[in-house]
């Protein structure tokens, strides 16, 4: 493999840094090994220093690869279809925003000149709301509408809307539109309940927050970071054993959790007395939740802070419930709830909110306090700090500004539901705690990135690998002569006498369009294909409309579509279309293909056949991942993954070696719980196995003094 | 009469190393949350209790038990309160380092991480080396060593920057290597020793400026500084005075004390009642088994001189003898009488001819008898406190 160009070295690690965090986490073991000394001299619990330089350079990898991503997002424009909200719907969305003080409540619960939004096509499916949640509840609160998606991908001026609150398990929104003259058109759209389109800035916040995480870890670790850098240190013996603790008078100190409970009460044995992290496997369920809230409970009764994550508002909700059911609840616990951009407490849940408890603490109390300072004092005044990842997301430590701050000092990370958490997106919190307790399922999966985002970062490292016009046109040769892999009925009537299938190749080029172009339809040409190109110049041409018969493949670029009425002329042939392009690009050729013209019959639907390489390849990673221990299934998809980075013709020859991609997979879909099961680096060594080496991570023997099963 | 004794300036110079390591150490934070409460912790303290969670919710935020207990246990983390009471009542009192930064209207927050250390080897600040901190992003060039000069503060000291007075900070944690930047900084050190001090004496750091760089006329580095060095708690000023003219470097006139005898005084000093000393010398400020100061340049000593009650007399006469001259009329002599008085207003004038038997009884010249004629005698220097 070649060396990468971007590449950087890890920088050496200062000596002091690793003697200071080196004593200081001996103080820690000395303090901890105190519960029980005749463990204290046992070597196998005495842990190695963390800091290597392997560890340095995964991290500057995974910083480079975040950096790129980051990059990468300052252009990205999401664009979602949305329509006005029922009438239910928008007085559900008011009452929310007037319970919240962002509206002033009305008589009539009318607000003249504001709109409420829905994004109907995403209330199915997950990855749909995770993209809608991603695009308008992200930190920025500006947006626009449009007609057509050609508009939005253009960035055209459009209805501009600012958000002024939503509802996130709705998926309502709240906006209020900036009036102006050439948008009466697009408000007259909207009030028919006809769909729009909104356009938002893909959110950087996300992003910034991996690469602090990460540069924190590389550049300014501290002592109490020691087992996050360890788990990037490829030598398992590092790690000590954790030692179980116990946890006092059995009958007086266990808190939430019977005697029956064995599994648990091991289990919160383990996470109190693990210097570093402590596992639970769990389904979801009132089992794992009264192992959580006992495990909160015993680490309130020994004076830590603790920070609990969830994927389930529900789930924190249970835990805070089993939390304030203990007599001495009122002293013991502090509870902070911090809620996401839109999202709404449990009616009855009496634990005071961020936001809330900084608004009484700059309107009531002697001193007066400034809006930082009332943020500060609200979050240092608990000492159990809970919300969703998306709610802790808006911490004001992980605020853009406040990343390169110091870490907060949590003593106790709870993640529950850590199998829907990515590890990427478990850094950021990890860093501001020493200790981290992971709570999830086996079989769960992260819901981001989602399937578009997963085909944008693989785009992203074929354009890097400068393989991707080559993978976009050779899926387009394989899907003319019917090699593609799809259904076998679905493009069958398309095929000529040749069995070659007529083909639009819209191509997505990051770069240079023209010699993508070229180099695209150089590559069918090799394949004995008659092409027609068309950049924007050319596609005023009136050819387009009836093409010449031998042509099969009419290639194009993303822009040329967007930015001509291309699509809008072109024969109605070409139905099957091969695009790493949004498909709401393609709207104006597949509204045609909806609606042929017939006479006295009832029309046959023509519907596109799309084919994306990046959403061919997202979906075969994902699959690899989500089966990883069904070998059958993740065959299949490692198959139809190789398949689409090999050239069928002359002869199989592989266009691009899967590495990156799978190093992608490793990087972006592990669950932070995955994680710590199996390891965070992945060498997929010089061939093209699939196959991860994993190491980092406890021995086995390690690893089972930190892990429990439940069932 | 007291006599007005001189306010002593001892000097000598002191070398700056910087050492930069990693390091945990508490430094002043711009937090405005945190002094109101440090105040009222304070406050609880001079009223003879220590603060309790249930006083914050009264007194300063809205905030419930648990919650202020957590406040404060935050305070306790970042070194600004100390824990107090029982584990079931936990009350808090200020840290010294707390009640130094509430008094600048600042809170604490502890940092990890690369710190370089300006230390000395001044023994006067043996137990305070560290004269700056300052935080690094980078570390320096150079190979870490051990750490041979303990930088870390010990439970409840803190100390202060000599180029930011008014941040305190205390070291809690240090790496046992560091590296040792080249450069190192020549500082002077001046030890102010006025009468009415009895310590800790007043330390001042003077860097000397570059000659075309910066304004000349800005002052050097003046701090107060408590010196460490272990005292009787009797011994003052005056010992360290009486050290000083003991001596072997001392000028005979000041070795001799400031007793000298008033015919040994100089016609200048006798005129201007003033005991200039105009040589720098050095001293070693050493008392056996108790502390030793090491050796200083004393600056230019002026002692003002004040004449006992059985001396005014003697000086009194000399002083009428002198305004006199070669005249020898009753009304010059009563005009000299009256000059002298001026000075010495316990002096009685004498007459032409009183002045006349006074000065025939005089010897003509030698030395006089030192007992008898001693202008001055120690115990008015308050050497010691029982003088006879």
């Amino acid at each position: 493999m070649p060396p990468d160009p971007t590449h950087q070295p890890a920088p050496q690690a200062d000596p002091t840094r690793i003697r200071l965090a080196t004593l200081l986490a001996e103080s820690a073991r000395l303090r901890h090994a105190s519960l029980d000394l005749r463990k204290l001299d046992d070597p196998r619990r005495r842990p190695a220093p963390a800091a290597t330089e392997r560890a340095g350079l995964e991290l500057t990898q995974l910083l480079s690869a975040a950096e790129r991503e980051a990059e990468r997002l300052e252009e990205v424009l999401m664009v979602l279809p949305c329509s006005l909200a029922t009438i239910r719907q928008t007085e559900l969305a008011y009452a929310a925003a007037e319970a919240t003080g962002t509206l002033t409540p009305s008589a009539d619960g009318e607000h003249p000149g504001l709109l409420v939004l829905r994004f109907p096509s995403a209330e199915g499916s997950e990855d749909s709301r995770n993209e809608v949640h991603r695009a308008v509840f992200a930190e920025t609160d500006a947006y626009t509408l449009h007609a057509t998606a050609a508009a939005a991908f253009r960035g055209d001026p459009g209805l501009r809307i600012e958000r002024l609150s939503g509802l996130r398990a709705e998926l309502l929104l709240v906006v209020r539109p900036t009036p102006g003259p050439d948008t009466e058109d697009l408000r007259r759209r909207i009030a028919d309940g006809e769909p729009v389109l909104l356009a938002a800035r893909a959110p950087r916040a996300q992003a910034h927050r991996r690469i602090a995480a990460l540069r924190r870890l590389l550049l300014r670790w501290e002592s109490s970071q020691l087992p996050l850098l360890n788990l990037f240190n490829p030598e398992p013996r590092s790690w000590g054993d954790a030692q179980a603790l116990n946890v006092g008078d059995e009958a007086a100190e266990w808190r939430v959790l019977a005697p029956t409970e064995t599994t648990a009460r091991e289990f919160v044995r383990k996470a109190v007395g693990s210097p570093d992290f402590a596992l639970l496997a769990a389904p979801p369920g009132p089992a794992r939740q009264r192992a959580a809230a006992e495990l909160a409970l015993q680490c309130l009764r020994r004076h830590q802070r603790v920070l609990v994550a969830a994927a389930d508002g529900a789930e924190l909700a249970t835990l805070l419930a089993a939390v304030r059911a203990q007599p001495d609840a009122a002293q013991l616990a502090a509870p902070l709830r911090l809620l996401a951009e839109g999202e709404a407490a449990e009616p009855r849940d009496p634990t005071p909110d961020f936001a809330g408890r900084v608004a009484e603490l700059q309107r009531a109390g002697a001193a007066s306090l400034k809006r930082d300072e009332a943020e500060r004092l609200a979050l240092d005044a608990a000492n159990l700090v809970v919300g969703t990842f998306a709610g802790l997301a808006r911490h004001p430590m992980l605020r853009p500004a406040n990343l390169a701050r110091d870490a907060a000092d949590f003593d106790q990370l709870i993640v529950l539901g850590a199998d829907r958490l990515a590890f990427r997106d478990f850094l950021p919190f990890a860093v501001h705690a020493a200790k981290w307790t992971l709570v999830g399922a086996a079989d769960g999966a992260p819901g981001e990135p989602t399937r578009a985002e997963l085909a944008t970062l693989a785009a992203d490292e074929a354009e890097r690998a400068g393989r991707f016009a080559e993978l976009q046109a050779e899926l387009a040769y394989k899907a003319c002569v019917g090699k593609d892999g799809s259904a076998e009925d679905e493009d069958a009537g398309l095929a000529d006498v040749h069995g070659r299938r007529k083909v639009l190749l819209v191509l997505e080029t990051p770069g240079d369009e023209a010699r993508s172009l070229a180099a695209a339809a150089q590559h069918l040409r090799q394949r004995q294909l008659n092409v027609a190109t068309c950049l924007a110049a050319d596609a005023d041409a009136a050819t387009w409309a009836a093409p010449a018969d031998e042509v099969n493949v009419v290639a194009t670029t993303r822009a040329c579509v967007e930015r001509t009425d291309l699509l809008a002329r072109l024969s109605t042939d070409f139905r099957l279309v091969v695009t790493d392009a949004p498909a709401a690009v393609l709207a104006p050729l597949a509204a045609r293909m909806q609606a042929p013209k017939t006479r006295g019959k009832a029309a046959q639907p023509r519907p596109l056949i799309t084919l994306s390489w990046s959403l061919r390849a997202a979906d075969n990673l994902r699959g690899i991942h989500v089966h990883r221990d069904d070998d059958g299934a993740r065959g299949e998809h490692a198959r139809a993954l190789l398949l689409d980075l090999r050239s069928i013709f002359p002869f199989e020859k592989p266009l691009w070696e899967p590495r990156a991609l799978l190093e992608l997979k490793e990087r972006v879909l592990t669950s932070a719980f995955g994680t710590l099961q199996a390891g965070v680096r992945a060498d997929t060594g010089a061939g093209r196995s699939e196959l991860a080496y994993h190491s980092g991570l406890p021995r086995p023997g390690s690893l089972a003094s930190r892990t429990e099963v439940l069932r | 009469m007291t006599p007005r004794l001189p306010t002593l300036r001892l000097r000598r110079a002191l070398t700056l190393r910087w050492l930069e390591t990693s390091a945990c150490v508490q430094l002043p934070v711009a937090h405005g949350e945190w002094p109101p409460l440090l105040r009222l912790a304070a406050e609880r303290v001079r009223a003879g209790g220590a603060l309790a969670p249930e006083d914050v919710s009264s007194h300063l935020h809205p905030l419930p038990y648990a919650a202020a207990a957590a406040w404060l246990e935050q305070g306790t983390r970042r070194g600004m309160l100390l824990r107090t009471g029982t584990p079931r009542n936990p009350t808090y009192v200020p840290s010294p380092l707390g009640a130094a930064a509430a008094k600048l209207g600042l809170a604490l927050e502890e940092k990890q991480g690369l710190f370089r250390f300006a230390v000395t080897d001044e023994p006067l600040l043996a137990s305070a080396p560290v004269l700056h901190v300052e935080e690094r992003r980078e570390a320096g060039a150079g190979e870490a060593t051990p750490l041979e000069t303990r930088l870390a503060h010990d439970a409840g000291a803190f100390g202060r920057s000599v180029l930011q007075p008014d941040r305190p900070f205390a070291v809690t944690r240090t790496a046992d290597v560091a590296r040792v930047l080249p450069a190192t900084q020549e500082l002077t050190l001046e030890l102010e020793l006025a009468p009415d001090d009895q310590g800790p004496f007043r330390l001042r750091l003077f860097a000397p400026r570059k000659e075309g760089k910066g304004d000349k006329a800005a002052p050097g580095v003046d701090v107060r500084l408590t010196s460490p060095t272990q005292r009787r708690p009797d011994q003052g000023y005056a010992d360290l005075l009486a050290l000083v003219l003991a001596s072997g470097e001392a000028p005979r006139e000041l070795s001799a004390g400031l007793s000298a005898p008033f015919a040994s005084l100089p016609t200048e000093a006798r005129l201007s009642f003033r005991l200039r000393h105009q040589q720098p010398f050095s001293v070693h400020l050493r008392v056996p088994g108790q502390f030793d100061l090491g050796v200083f340049e004393i600056e230019p000593i002026d002692v003002a001189l004040v004449p006992r009650a059985e001396d005014v007399d003697a000086w009194g006469l000399w002083l009428q003898v002198r305004a006199l001259g070669g005249e020898r009329t009753a009304a010059a002599a009563a005009k000299a009488g009256e000059a002298a008085r001026q000075k010495i207003p316990a002096y009685r004038p004498r007459s032409l001819h009183e002045l006349a038997a006074a000065l025939a009884q005089q010897p003509a010249s030698g030395p006089p008898d030192a007992g008898r004629a001693a202008l001055l005698e120690a115990y008015d220097l308050l050497l010691w406190e029982d003088a006879p």
